[in-house]
């Protein structure tokens, strides 16, 4: 993969591809993960998901 | 006494003679010099070192070549107030409590018990002064010693830059065994409330008031180079001619700064921290979490008796940081204790040691809540060297924008076109988020 521009990597929403769920999951944990350990009022949210 | 005793008596009644005679002062004069100079909305697009062929930045090109640029530093989010609480906190948005704006009805402020940067650098000695805009409160959260005066200012005293350069000369040339701090925020490139005769922005450039257009600027519209998450049509192209005027201007200013500094003798011990709050003021960059909004420029100028100066040539880090690191950062570089459970982010300095290392930083977060008090949109992104992820937190809402952007002559250029694409993103999709975007990136080491 090359980077031609620094804005290329999400022209495209990965989100939904069948291959990205497990790292999806992932990045969601670790997000959840951080909000939880610096207390951001927002993290409660995930429960509304 | 033998004479070997004697000498020795001698040797350390000398050494005792020469550790007294050091003044006090001087465990100060091992500490350098600070500047943090903070451009409004300076995207690393509009930046000669991060690539723009077309755009003038000899000054900063030249604080690059003699520091460290940053290709991976990262705003913690793409507002001004929001962003410039978190360099002078150390501390992410929803732990400072600066959720948007500052000013008038938007009324956002810093938590009371935080203790800021320039109350830290205060208290262990540091003389600190404040030049340009502020946009963060309260006062007494963000106390510096000296506000300096901005001689023949503008109406708004918002617009002479290189008048805040000007402005700190005192500071630099006085003579005090004390470092100094210097927090200098430019109001440009931001947008301003007046435009040109072609109905564009003028970018707090000189008033278009005899119909020159861009005749009356250094760029013209075909110089300019547009980037790709906006459409490349004439309105663009000439906003882009005011916005990179007024980026000559933020140069500009970097390049008095240097002058006073080398003229002061104080160059070599002067540390300078070049960095932008957020993206350009354009849609697309300012006020989302996309890479054009959070990945910025950082410029870092260590004092002269740092190691990657004197002994490294390289002048390019992929290392990643964020604008939490900034405060610890600039603490470690003052040589003043503080403990790491005081901020969200940690020392960069290790990266100003060794810039082609990789030093531990794998992942960013930043966020948005607010932006103007109408711009209820919270988001959260992490984003580490291979992928991101934005949880778009409201994605039932229509996005909101800032006034400023909506009524862009790029935005509505591209709406009177009737653009299928914004960029390279479809107008639904950029109004209408999902609750998850994901992206994929190339590996940086």
């Amino acid at each position: 993969m090359r980077e031609d521009s620094p804005n290329y990597g999400e022209h495209i929403n990965l989100a939904d591809h069948p291959d990205f769920q497990t790292i999806k999951n992932r990045l969601m944990a670790q997000l959840q993960s951080y909000q939880t350990e610096t207390k951001d009022p927002w993290v409660y949210k995930w429960h509304y998901q | 006494m033998n004479k070997t005793n004697i000498r020795g008596c001698q040797l350390l009644f000398f050494w005792l003679t020469f550790i007294l005679s050091i003044p006090l002062g001087s465990a100060n004069a091992k500490q350098p010099n600070i500047v943090l100079m903070v451009a409004d909305d300076h995207g690393r697009e509009a930046f000669g070192a991060y690539g723009n062929n077309s755009i003038r930045t000899p000054h900063l090109d030249q604080l690059a070549k003699e520091g460290i640029l940053f290709n991976h530093a990262y705003g913690t989010s793409a507002s001004c107030s929001a962003s410039r609480s978190v360099l002078l906190t150390g501390l992410q948005n929803h732990a400072n409590g600066q959720y948007g704006h500052e000013h008038s009805y938007h009324h956002f402020a810093t938590f009371d018990h935080v203790k800021s940067l320039p109350v830290r650098l205060s208290q262990a000695g540091y003389r600190t002064a404040q030049v340009g805009k502020f946009h963060i409160g309260p006062r007494a959260t963000y106390k510096f010693d000296q506000y300096l005066k901005v001689v023949g200012q503008s109406a708004d005293g918002s617009r002479n830059s290189v008048g805040m350069a000007k402005a700190a000369e005192p500071l630099i040339f006085a003579k005090s065994d004390e470092p100094f701090f210097l927090y200098l925020a430019t109001n440009d490139p931001h947008r301003d409330h007046a435009k040109n005769s072609l109905g564009d922005n003028t970018f707090g450039n000189k008033p278009d008031d005899k119909g020159l257009a861009l005749e009356r600027l250094d760029y013209q519209a075909e110089d300019v180079e547009v980037p790709d998450y906006l459409p490349d049509i004439p309105e663009t192209r000439r906003e882009l001619a005011e916005y990179y005027q007024s980026v000559s201007r933020v140069d500009d200013t970097m390049g008095e700064l240097v002058r006073l500094l080398k003229a002061a003798g104080q160059y070599d011990n002067t540390v300078i921290i070049y960095l932008s709050d957020n993206g350009t003021a354009m849609p697309g960059a300012k006020t989302t979490v996309y890479e054009p909004g959070i990945r910025l420029p950082l410029v870092v100028k260590t004092a002269k008796a740092h190691k990657a100066v004197t002994e490294q040539k390289i002048n390019k880090t992929q290392a990643m940081v964020s604008w939490v690191d900034i405060t610890p950062t600039i603490l470690e570089l003052a040589q003043v204790p503080f403990k790491k459970s005081d901020f969200n982010g940690t020392s960069f300095v290790p990266v100003l040691n060794e810039p082609n290392k990789n030093h531990g930083r794998d992942v960013i977060y930043a966020s948005h809540t607010f932006h103007e008090i109408t711009m209820y949109y919270p988001m959260r992104v992490v984003r580490n060297r291979d992928f991101k992820l934005i949880w778009n937190i409201a994605h039932g809402l229509q996005y909101p924008f800032a006034s400023d952007l909506q009524i862009a002559s790029t935005w509505q250029g591209a709406i009177e076109r009737k653009l299928v694409n914004f960029g390279k993103r479809n107008f639904k999709d950029y109004l209408f988020r999902p609750v998850r975007h994901a992206g994929r990136f190339a590996k940086l080491w």
